[in-house]
């Protein structure tokens, strides 16, 4: 299976220098024939679906006899008692931001405009 | 006894003031912390301010499980109104606008945060080295890592800049520091320890976990941070149990220990390592431990497994640095998609870089049944292994690395060999299963050794008794370089 630097740094949002590319696309090719000793295990298509449903806890909550959803919640309004005082106001949460505009109390993220205007 | 029960000890008789214990420690902290780079930030001011709270009001001390004990906290998880950087340029200047949940809890208990610990950035590596803050040194051998991606944890306890520290688990990060160092580290059951307010790596496998001199001090954190929260919805409703009296109370006595034959293969680890855990299991069996055989057939397989699923959960959780909301952003862009890959590129270092390109290969069109979904059908296997493994057995006894610690920058350029050094600590990851590791010995360096427990779900009183048994047959003395 080939492995393109450019191709998969485009997907992954990173631009990468040419001794990074240079370096990656060595250390990647020795990397993915390691991990290609998988490929030696079978597996069914079924088996292959149900992966998209394997959860890590799944397995815990049979072996204790719990039942899953009972660490769900309903669809309630965020001010319900379990996260109460989690919920930040609009300064505290934008506090970290690049760049902010409007007013205090309503301020947004600032950012590049991604609409080309003539 | 661990220097956290200790001090506890001290301060609630009243024979170890608060204030004056503090104003001495701090001098020890900065010169240690010179030497070793641990500690990225020494919480100095608000931890003197606490003290002397402490002090007014002594009765408050003597309620409190973890009244007045210093503890360093990975530069994973959040405190409020602290920086938080993940050892990233990324995140340089980003503050918490609130704690997680376990530096809540802590907090509530009286602990003292006494600084932020240095880490792998994102807590992707296995040595220390891959952080923007310079790399963590080893308190037993200073030209050697401390371990990863906890290190600066590891090394603060060894050191004793701090009583107790929190790290984080997600392919050994809290175990093979903690060996490296010669303490111990417990990585526990997923879903037994909250993550929220932790930066998240991968987040089926990452877990937080205490780390101390030993099982009793372990204990004594676990027992404040452990426990079900509504935040994290994948924190499960089990009880916690009694850690601090489990370790008190443990026998070996009958307990029924298994010894996977896959993580004692001939060449495995290096040779004195290999003595030493022959000597080990005799401790065991003078203990009344019953040894056997056990076996998990998929371990072969564990860090190609974990190469692939950490790395893709990795790519997904790191998909958020991009400049716009927190963090850095670049100052010169040609328009918003240049913005973000440009700062991810300035703000990521390579070890970053690569498991999120690893990631994003393995989630892509064409290849994700090839790589994702069948690394995830071998995890599956691993996992089953590990709960069949504890129908036969009570506890599991391996090593938890092949080497002792290894040399600053002698793997920085083989990514591959790096990976390897996690062989005997993914797989518990991946099962979700809790684990311990402790130090068993030293090899001819004077550099420690560890040993690991692994133990059904859950049953992270089994763990720390059994270490805290095994402490008492054979008591350990850190060696330091300092």
């Amino acid at each position: 299976m080939s492995f393109s630097v450019d191709k998969v740094a485009e997907l992954a949002y990173l631009k990468l220098s040419a001794e990074e590319k240079s370096a990656f696309q060595t250390q990647f090719e020795q990397i993915l024939k390691y991990v290609g000793q998988l490929q030696a295990i079978p597996m069914t298509e079924t088996e292959a679906k149900e992966m998209g449903e394997f959860h890590i806890s799944s397995a815990f909550y049979k072996e204790l006899g719990l039942d899953p959803s009972a660490t769900l919640r309903g669809d309630e309004d965020s001010e319900s008692t379990d996260i109460r005082g989690l919920n930040l106001k609009n300064e505290e949460a934008l506090s970290n931001a690049p760049k902010t505009g409007g007013i205090p109390g309503e301020l947004l993220f600032e950012v590049p405009s991604i609409i080309e205007r003539d | 006894m661990g220097r956290l029960a200790t001090l506890k000890e001290g301060f609630r008789s009243g024979k170890i003031g608060v204030t004056e214990y503090y104003k001495d420690f701090f001098s020890r902290v900065r010169v240690r912390n010179e030497k070793l780079n641990a500690l990225l930030e020494i919480f100095e001011k608000d931890a003197l301010e606490r003290a002397v709270k402490f002090d007014q009001s002594k009765s408050t001390l003597g309620n409190l499980p973890l009244g007045a004990l210093p503890i360093a906290i990975k530069d994973m998880i959040s405190i409020r109104g602290q920086e938080l950087n993940a050892s990233s340029k990324i995140l340089k200047g980003y503050r918490a606008p609130r704690s997680a949940t376990v530096t809540e809890r802590l907090e509530k208990d009286g602990a003292i945060f006494v600084g932020r610990a240095n880490c792998d950035e994102f807590a992707m590596g296995s040595s220390n080295e891959n952080t923007s803050f310079g790399p963590v040194k080893n308190p037993c051998a200073l030209d050697r890592t401390a371990g990863g991606s906890s290190g600066g944890s590891a090394a603060a306890v060894a050191a004793e800049l701090c009583v107790g520290a929190l790290g984080t688990d997600t392919g050994g990060s809290i175990r093979l520091p903690a060996a490296f160092c010669g303490i111990t580290g417990l990585k526990p059951t997923y879903g037994r320890v909250s993550r929220s307010g932790a930066i998240a790596f991968a987040s089926s496998l990452d877990q937080i976990g205490p780390m101390a001199d030993d099982a009793l001090d372990c204990a004594h954190i676990l027992q404040s941070i452990a426990g079900r929260d509504p935040r994290d919805a994948t924190s499960m409703p089990v009880k916690t149990e009694n850690y601090i009296e489990a370790c008190k109370s443990f026998s070996l006595k009958g307990v029924k220990i298994g010894l996977p034959k896959e993580y004692f293969q001939k060449g495995g680890v290096d040779p004195e390592i290999e003595k030493n855990l022959q000597s080990n299991l005799k401790v065991l069996e003078k203990e009344g431990a019953i040894i056997r055989e056990a076996s998990i057939p998929h371990t072969p397989y564990g860090i190609a497994v974990y190469y692939l699923v950490a790395t893709a959960e990795a790519a997904s959780n790191l998909a958020r640095y991009d400049g716009i909301r927190y963090g850095k952003r670049v100052e010169q862009f040609k328009s918003l998609k240049d913005l973000i890959m440009q700062t991810r590129s300035e703000g990521f270092g390579s070890e970053v870089k690569r498991r999120i390109m690893l990631g994003t290969f393995a989630l892509s069109s064409g290849y994700y049944d090839a790589y994702y979904s069948k690394a995830q059908f071998v995890r599956s296997k691993l996992q089953s292994e590990f709960l069949n493994a504890f129908k036969e057995v009570d506890l599991l006894f391996t090593p938890v690395a092949p080497s002792t610690a290894f040399k600053i920058g002698e793997k920085v350029n083989d990514p591959l060999q790096m990976y390897l050094s996690d062989i005997y600590t993914v797989s518990i990851n991946l099962a979700g299963v809790p684990a311990i590791a402790f130090p068993v010995g030293h090899d001819s360096q004077n550099l420690p050794i560890g040993g690991q427990f692994i133990a059904p779900p859950f049953a992270e009183a089994k763990l720390l008794g059994a270490a805290a048994a095994f402490e008492r047959a054979q008591p350990f003395q850190r060696r330091l370089a300092l």
